[in-house]
């Protein structure tokens, strides 16, 4: 069954890496995802997430060129797939359906 | 972003630990956003701040995904099945080389083994109690001028107020053992039969509830009916066989009616309380023609179990308590049931070990001994190492990693551990039976759980020691050198090896000096001068009707010629315990407490024991006033002047010094000798009769004295001991670490010269071509001699050089627990050195008379 499910951290990668399409790399995600989430995951959580994703087929990456305040070393950058953008689909869509099946009169008395 | 900006450095070492377990695919974007993260940080914080922070975020990468995996498709099975046919077809190309290895280590293992069967038998002693927690015996110190001795008994009327007062105190029991009449006990149920000694006590009824003994048929407590005896199962056995006694009578001594009450599970050997019998105390003054009453200030061994566990705040109770002001010199102790065996020494009032100084002693020599077959594994090796470079060579060029070959070579010495293990657990289950002979003990060889726990761990330690230093050697080769025949370093550094030899053999030259050192003292004190001839002399106990007519008893055996003297007295001629201070003179200072140890004795006690008089005369039969003789060092104590005719006080009585013999020695060496005095009493007062018999005829005296034992009691038969061989008894511990260190000696010897030879074995081999040269340019055969021993000439000085201090240490420590100590004994301390110089050098020798009788040609050719 590995591949079919996102879990809620790598939902919110995924996303975030196409937030910042075409320029998604390890340490830029992080500092995303704590500019838009006040989360601060570690640097290791994020790596583990990103390989967990490309294992799964959501992601692929590449190396871009080095630069110089990586000391001279090379960026992994990674874009979504088409799997991934269904993957992400498939739960929006779950959350839609879900939502809409709320009766109205469950917000009421909040 | 374009422009350069400065960059700080991050820290390697974090780097570097990356590089260590991090997957080469990810290190490049991991370290990139490390640093990345790291300049941020710099940009903002300090430079110890960012460091840490790079450290903690570097160690958050030890993840599943990023960690290296060497070899993920490695088939173990395959692998293993692999290591195993080496291993097998190593012992058969190279026997004789795996024999001595595994040898070597199964000694060392034996040694092992066998010490922790030793140690755990005497620290088992008295835990089958399941208060044993809770349980001290109560002993008493006695203070005076010439220090404070410890006695393993309280007095009656203390230990009664304490039980009374002190709401921590849960049961008190009193125990009479020890004594010779009533403790022991001639058993007869049958006329014809002759009756059977056996050793017992006497207890408070409260016993059975300190004390778990197991009943097999009878009831909880035994001994609440004071007219009652319980026995032991084998006792009983041996007396009633299969019938069930409980219920039946007994006469006592032939005259004292009780029931048996029980019959309990035989006392194992590991209690410090051994008991054939047990019976009330009342029993015991019933026999004694005593009231309680009259025992009030008697001293009773006696054992209490405490509720709370604080048994110093007891103790002070127990000092604290009114009664403990009538007797001003003696405080009482609490010594915990877990160390009566083993704190069994006594210096200033507080336990200084004993028999657990000898337990580490033991210990030590074995893990020592251990140590030294590991170092010869090691050694021999890596000797060997270089035949192995081309194997190593096929597998590293076949993609074999430094890892598993290490795990190859651990799983290797783990085999041979475990053969070695195998081995020495058969050495030492056969040699057993024979070390319990040699040290009269009965050593059970029962692995328990503990017991293979501990073995576990032993082979695991064992392996890891003895196997990581070779597994890093021999991993080590450069398989393109190793292949293309090309010289490569082998067999790691020399100096390793070297250093591991003069461990050894420091290791063997401490425990070759220790146990001369223990052989000495013991030798030292079983020859010493006790003041008498030893040979010759029966100890016999009388009943009741020898005693009554003693006098016709000894004209009855002096009629023989074979029987020379007979004496009777109170008191253990050579382990007199009973001391008092109630002696005093005109002129005593009455602040002092002097200490002595009165002997009460009849007159012809003197002569059985040839003890030289220097003043005076012995006793006069005819006089019947108190009559004293002192010891020379007694009259020093009390400083008279013209000494016989004067009066001193004894126990409050008037006593007249009729003389002063030459000092003996009326107790064991282990403590100061206290100044005896011998006064005289009537022969109806005594317990023992010392006998001195024709020493060159010992049969026919004994057999003689046995028979006129009979014409006076007819219904029992005679007990009797060789007074030389109780002497020899009271240092039986000494002879015991004495037996297990020379067998430990042996042992160690063993190894050195298994070690001495792999190595110079090793470096004879390796020298061959230089030897041949040697030869060539017309070097001697001595002087060939002369270059191989060399080097283990300088070993065998450094490894003594170590090995005398920390023997010297060791010793002297010992050594002070004795009052009568030899000094050290600086001479073997050469001894040793020439010892060892001289073996190494035999062995060298012969390795080298191979390599002289050699032709040069054949070892310079074989290129």
């Amino acid at each position: 069954m590995k591949g079919t499910h996102l879990g809620e951290f790598e939902e919110l990668v995924l996303l975030i890496i196409g937030v910042l399409y075409p320029n998604a790399y390890g340490l830029a995600i992080k500092q995303e995802i704590a500019n838009q989430t006040k989360r601060s995951p570690a640097i290791g959580a994020i790596h583990s997430a990103l390989s967990r994703l490309e294992d799964k087929g959501f992601l692929k990456s590449h190396l871009a060129d080095a630069t110089h305040e990586r000391g001279g070393r090379r960026k992994k950058l990674y874009e979504i797939t088409a799997s991934g953008k269904q993957a992400i689909e498939y739960n929006r869509s779950l959350r839609n359906t879900l939502w809409n099946q709320i009766p109205e009169l469950a917000w009421k008395k909040l | 972003m374009s422009e350069l900006k400065p960059t700080f450095t991050p820290p390697k070492s974090a780097d570097r630990f990356l590089s260590f377990f991090c997957k080469e695919e990810w290190i490049e974007p991991i370290k990139g956003d490390l640093f990345e993260q790291y300049q941020l940080d710099r940009r903002e914080h300090g430079r110890f701040r960012s460091s840490c922070h790079y450290w903690i975020n570097t160690i958050n990468f030890i993840r599943p995904f990023a960690l290296k995996r060497n070899a993920t498709t490695i088939n173990h099975i395959a692998m293993l099945r692999n290591i195993l046919k080496t291993f097998r077809r190593q012992l058969i190309r190279k026997p004789l080389h795996h024999l001595i290895n595994i040898f070597g280590l199964a000694f060392g293992l034996m040694v092992v083994f066998l010490a922790m069967l030793w140690i755990n038998y005497h620290q088992s002693f008295d835990q089958f109690h399941s208060k044993k927690d809770q349980i001290y015996k109560v002993m008493t110190n006695r203070f005076s001028n010439s220090g404070t001795q410890t006695s393993s008994g309280a007095i009656l009327e203390v230990t009664e107020h304490a039980e009374q007062n002190i709401a921590d105190i849960e049961h008190v029991t009193r125990i009479i053992a020890n004594w010779r009449w009533p403790s022991e006990q001639c058993f007869k149920i049958d006329e014809n039969k002759p009756c059977i000694y056996s050793k017992g006590m006497f207890a408070d009824s409260s016993f059975f509830k300190v004390f778990d003994i197991e009943i097999l048929s009878g009831p909880k407590n035994p001994l609440i009916n004071p007219k009652s005896i319980a026995l032991s199962e084998s006792v009983a056995r041996k007396l009633y066989g299969d019938i069930n006694p409980v219920g039946m009578e007994y006469l006592v001594d032939n005259h004292f009616k009780v029931t048996i009450s029980a019959v309990y599970r035989d006392i194992p050997p590991t209690s410090s309380l051994q008991f054939e019998f047990i019976a009330p105390l009342e029993l015991a003054y019933s026999l004694w023609g005593q009231k309680v009453e009259n025992m009030k200030s008697y001293s009773f061994i006696t054992y209490m179990s405490l509720k709370s566990k604080d048994h110093a705040s007891v103790q002070n109770q127990i000092n604290g308590l009114p009664i403990a002001d009538k007797y001003e010199n003696l405080s009482v102790i609490l010594h915990p049931l877990n160390e009566v065996h083993l704190y069994n020494n006594f210096k200033n009032g507080k336990a200084t070990g004993g028999l657990a100084t000898y337990v580490q002693i033991i210990g030590l020599f074995a893990i020592f001994i251990l140590a030294m077959s590991m170092a010869n594994f090691i050694n021999l090796t890596t000797a060997q190492s270089s035949l192995r470079g081309k194997e190593i060579g096929v597998r590293k060029v076949n993609g074999a990693s430094k890892a598993s070959l290490h795990f190859q070579f651990l799983i290797e010495t783990f085999l041979n551990v475990t053969i070695a293990s195998v081995l020495a657990l058969a050495l030492a289950y056969a040699l057993l039976p024979y070390l319990n002979l040699l040290i009269g003990e009965e050593i059970q060889f029962a692995p328990d759980t503990n017991f293979v726990l501990k073995l576990i761990a032993i082979i695991t330690s064992t392996t890891l020691l003895s196997g990581i230093y070779p597994a890093l050697i021999l991993s080590r080769f450069n398989p393109v050198r190793v292949l293309k025949n090309l010289p490569f370093k082998a067999g790691g550094k020399r100096n390793i090896r070297r250093w591991l030899t003069i461990t050894q053999i420091s290791i063997s030259g401490v425990i070759i000096l220790l146990t001369s050192v223990f052989y000495l003292q013991l030798d030292y004190m079983q020859n010493l001068s006790t003041g008498y001839d030893r040979k010759g002399i029966l100890v016999m106990e009388p009943t009741f009707n020898h005693i009554r007519k003693y006098k016709a008893f000894t004209e009855e055996l002096k009629s023989n010629p074979l029987i020379r003297e007979v004496g009777a007295c109170n008191a253990n001629m050579i382990d007199a315990d009973f001391i008092t201070d109630q002696v005093s003179w005109n002129g005593k200072d009455q602040s002092e407490q002097v200490q002595f140890k009165p002997i009460g004795a009849e007159n012809g006690l003197l002569s059985v024991f040839e003890l030289d008089i220097l003043e005076g005369t012995y006793f006069n039969t005819s006089d019947t006033s108190n009559q004293i003789v002192l010891t020379e060092s007694a009259l020093a104590k009390i400083g008279l002047k013209q000494p016989v005719g004067q009066h001193i006080q004894v126990f409050g009585e008037r006593c007249r010094i009729v003389g002063v013999i030459r000092d003996f020695n009326s107790q064991s060496l282990h403590e100061s000798l206290i100044p005896t005095i011998i006064y005289q009493v009537k022969p109806e007062n005594t317990g023992t009769f010392y006998i001195r018999y024709d020493n060159n005829r010992p049969v026919e005296s004994i057999a003689f004295i046995e028979d006129v034992y009979d014409k006076f009691e007819p219904f029992f038969n005679m007990k009797s001991k060789i007074l030389d061989e109780e002497y020899a008894k009271l240092y039986q511990q000494e002879k015991v670490i004495s037996s297990l260190s020379i067998f430990a000696m042996i042992i160690a010897m063993i190894i050195a010269t298994i070690g001495i030879l792999g190595l110079s074995t090793f470096n004879t081999i390796r020298r061959f071509k230089e030897i041949g040269l040697r030869k060539i340019f017309g070097a001697s055969g001595s002087q060939i001699i002369h270059t191989l021993s060399k080097e283990f000439i300088w070993i065998a000085l450094i490894a003594n050089l170590i090995a005398w201090p920390l023997s010297f240490w060791i010793m002297d420590y010992w050594l002070s627990g004795f009052a009568y100590r030899i000094s050290v004994p600086y001479q073997i301390f050469p001894v040793n050195l020439l010892l060892t110089a001289s073996v190494i050098f035999l062995l060298v020798a012969i390795q080298s008379l191979r390599v002289i009788n050699l032709n040069p040609t054949e070892v310079i050719r074989n290129e």
